[in-house]
């Protein structure tokens, strides 16, 4: 199974340094909650990962190759961004077809993931009329497409109702459960508590806090934890 | 990556009405084509002692303009590739009504906006990382687009064409299936590189609206920098046919708008599609070079 290996990460927007030496490791079969307060470099350090951004120094690899070198990337890492990045007029299913016409997976995948999230039912209708929650579930639909041994999910559960944050929360033990890695970034304390194994906290581009759930929360809870590690950094830069 | 392109465009409305428009644009000339002789020849009944129009029959049009004549008589070589011209650009190029460019530059620049606009770039950018092979699909399948395209546009030319010599009295094709199959040959090949003069337009500028405005301003102003540099040099100066649109309307139907005009350029169809060439691939060149550097989210 494939690793996530962050090493001495930077990254700057002109005078901006969005991300400062940031460094960490998800390993397969553990679920790693990805945290930090607005503006701390999570998503910065989630494009650079995922080769949308260049890096200015530092690597960023699954299972040692950077995404831009690997072969088949919808086989290896399913990643979710914002809101997936859907056309308002084109339906759910097209919109699936697309991405697996150009991934060369075979069309009944569509259908497949559909059932999975459970969009069957509102797959010919256009983007334009989904909730928020069913956009999520569409966009981690396309993560899925490819049966990939990663997933990179950038606050999955916005929208998602209370159904929806236990299924997605049964998808990702159970992904986990089969060997998988997951890198959770996510705002919702309760579910990164509910569901990671392991914590990495960013504040102002850097690393503040990194390690086991169970060792960094102790006897306290996750949010005092947050709180604490993140109240020099805390506010948008 | 070239199929999962024409999928996008497929299954959204846009291509569809732009192709809808760029058909509707050369009915609309079409008709004019069939209708304008008949209409200067029914001026010219009425002109008598004391009454002068501006435009003269056919008959007397080559004291106007060198030329006229052949383009308003519908059972001439040149009014027929004008019929034939599938940018629509009107008889002998003059018309300049430009739909059929216009929605070819429009067809490039939402292909890739669009995903700019709704974040569909990042998917796709996950999906295939290679960003070249991302605007390759894109420049495949908005070039597919534009054939389909073409290829209906040339079927209406035909009818109009048809229509055009059947109605005209004492008139007959005046020109060879080879030199049809030329005109339509260009005029494809030329709609095909606005697609990527817009698909480069649309991924240097990025931002939709500002893009479309780019490409806009391009069909606007280039017929007004055309005209003043015709008034300038006397029509001496060949320098302002190698505009890309002018190019265009010279490499689908050759001279006929120069010499209407009066200019004297000396620029042969294959001369200009071989310029517009040179305008397509350095700007799709270029943008693939920034499309490749830039960061995406």
């Amino acid at each position: 199974m494939t690793a996530i290996r962050i090493e001495g990460l930077h990254k700057s927007y002109g005078g901006f340094e969005a991300v400062h030496d940031v460094g960490f490791t998800a390993r397969p079969g553990s679920v790693v909650g990805l945290l930090g307060p607005n503006g701390a470099g999570k998503s910065t350090t989630l494009h650079v990962l995922l080769g949308l951004a260049a890096a200015d120094a530092g690597s960023a690899t699954f299972g040692g190759r950077p995404y831009a070198d690997l072969e088949h990337p919808s086989r290896v890492v399913g990643a979710l961004l914002d809101a997936g990045g859907l056309h308002p007029g084109r339906t759910g299913r097209d919109h699936l077809r697309v991405l697996a016409t150009a991934a060369r997976l075979p069309a009944r995948r569509v259908d497949e993931v559909l059932d999975l999230v459970g969009m069957t039912p509102a797959a010919q209708r256009r983007v334009r009329t989904y909730s928020l929650g069913m956009k999520q579930r569409l966009g981690i639909a396309a993560a899925l497409l490819g049966r990939p041994e990663v997933l990179v999910l950038d606050e999955p559960a916005n929208g998602l109702d209370p159904a929806g944050m236990r299924w997605l929360r049964e998808l990702l033990r159970s992904f986990a459960a089969d060997g998988g890695t997951v890198l959770l970034a996510s705002h919702v304390l309760a579910e990164v508590a509910q569901v990671a194994d392991a914590l990495v906290v960013v504040g102002q581009g850097r690393v503040v806090a990194d390690g086991p759930l169970d060792d960094l929360v102790a006897d306290r809870s996750l949010e005092d934890v947050y709180l604490d590690v993140t109240a020099t950094t805390e506010g948008v830069r | 990556m070239f199929r999962a392109e024409l999928l996008k465009l497929r299954t959204t409305r846009t291509p569809w009405i732009i192709g809808a428009v760029a058909l509707a644009g050369m009915v609309l000339t079409q008709v004019l084509h069939l209708v304008l002789p008949r209409t200067l020849g029914a001026l010219a009944s009425l002109e008598g002692p004391g009454l002068t129009v501006g435009v003269q029959a056919p008959g007397a049009a080559s004291d106007l303009v060198p030329g006229l004549a052949a383009i308003a008589d519908l059972g001439s070589a040149e009014a027929q590739r004008g019929m034939l011209d599938l940018l629509g650009n009107g008889a002998g190029g003059a018309g300049s009504s430009g739909v059929t460019a216009l929605c070819m530059l429009l067809l490039g620049v939402l292909a890739v906006t669009t995903d700019f606009r709704t974040g569909g770039i990042v998917p796709t950018a996950l999906v295939v990382p290679d960003r070249l092979r991302v605007l390759a699909g894109k420049a495949g399948a908005t070039a597919a687009v534009a054939l389909v395209t073409g290829a209906a546009l040339a079927l209406l030319t035909a009818a109009g064409l048809v229509v055009a010599v059947g109605t005209t009295p004492g008139a007959t094709l005046a020109l060879g299936a080879g030199e049809a199959l030329a005109v339509w040959g260009r005029g494809l090949v030329v709609l095909v590189l606005l697609t990527w003069l817009g698909l480069a337009v649309g991924t240097l500028v990025r931002g939709q609206v500002a893009a479309i405005v780019v490409v806009a301003s391009l069909a606007l102003v280039e017929p007004l920098v055309q005209a003043a540099a015709l008034v300038l040099t006397g029509g001496t100066s060949a320098a302002t046919s190698w505009l890309p649109l002018t190019l265009g309307a010279l490499a689908s139907t050759g001279q006929g708008a120069a010499d209407l005009l009066g200019g004297t350029t000396a620029v042969s169809a294959w001369a200009a599609l071989a310029g517009l060439t040179a305008w397509a691939a350095v700007l799709l060149g270029t943008a693939a070079v920034v499309f490749r550097r830039r960061d995406l989210a």
